[in-house]
């Protein structure tokens, strides 16, 4: 019950923080997509150190190099724009809420850790997915952003989909 | 007038020529990855064929038969599979298991 709350709260609390930033400009949107990346290596990281299960680690390597790759070309796009990303109250959010995951899966280990990284990955790239389609995605003006957080959402839509399978099987 | 001998040599070698069994042509084909999936599957592949995959995506990716090939290509990078048996494949891409392909293998050329 616990855990399904828990669950229930970090689906809404980055969603609504998402909602809250209207019509963010480019300096914003880029800031919010690196800073999504950024705090899921965070978090392939901590299951690479912590998970003995090979699905996951492999899973969590994939999300480290993934995330890395579109990272390291938003950086170069925004270098070559010159557009200094700007913070904001959704990477704010997004950043506190996977810091408090991050603390919590922390406490945990073994095949309990493994469910929980996973399942919070599965919400995490709904959400970020979610904020792609409807925010981030229709209000970036510059069309090579709009190009690379077009790329970005079917990387975290493949996640997502790769996620819940590995969740699935998890849970026999 | 019965032709002379040079002819009867050119005729002869086309006649061998003609005769000779035609060694039997394998394709190559070359798969694109981008955007997080493969390009379409070529159409009528035989036994003998070769399959490359290029990945021109920004994401390592693998072409993998389980068991059978696996190409690990890091962002640039290309390989290649020598079809050898008749079948359907079925090729994924073991980092992005959602990331999927068929191909229909048919005999030899």
């Amino acid at each position: 019950m616990l855990t399904r709350m828990i669950f229930a709260a970090l689906l809404l609390a980055p969603g609504a923080a998402l909602a809250q930033a209207q019509k963010p400009n480019d300096a914003q949107i880029a800031h919010i997509a690196y800073t999504a990346g950024v705090l899921d290596i965070t978090a392939g990281k901590q299951a690479l150190a912590k998970s003995t299960n090979p699905d996951v680690k492999a899973f969590a390597g994939e999300m480290v190099r993934d995330h890395q790759a579109v990272n390291d070309k938003a950086l170069a796009l925004v270098k070559k724009l010159n557009v200094t990303p700007e913070d904001n109250a959704t990477s704010q959010a997004l950043t506190k809420a996977a810091a408090a995951k991050q603390a919590e899966l922390s406490r945990l280990s073994g095949a309990a850790f493994d469910r929980a990284y996973v399942e919070n990955e599965v919400a995490y790239h709904k959400t970020v997915n979610g904020a792609l389609k409807d925010t981030l995605i229709p209000n970036s003006q510059n069309a090579e952003l709009k190009a690379l957080l077009q790329t970005g959402l079917s990387l975290f839509t493949a996640h997502q989909q790769h996620a819940e399978h590995l969740s699935m099987s998890l849970a026999k | 007038m019965p032709p002379k001998a040079g002819t009867w040599r050119v005729i002869g070698a086309l006649l061998l020529v003609g005769i000779a069994p035609h060694p039997a042509e394998a394709a190559r084909y070359v798969i694109e990855i981008r955007d997080m999936s493969f390009g379409p599957a070529p159409k009528h592949l035989k036994v003998g064929d070769v399959i490359a995959w290029k990945n021109n995506d920004m994401f390592r990716h693998t072409a993998t038969e389980p068991g059978i090939f696996d190409l690990d290509l890091a962002p640039g990078a290309q390989g290649e599979v020598t079809l050898k048996k008749s079948g359907v494949l079925k090729v994924i891409c073991r980092y992005h298991p959602n990331m999927t392909m068929r191909l229909a293998v048919e005999k030899e050329h």
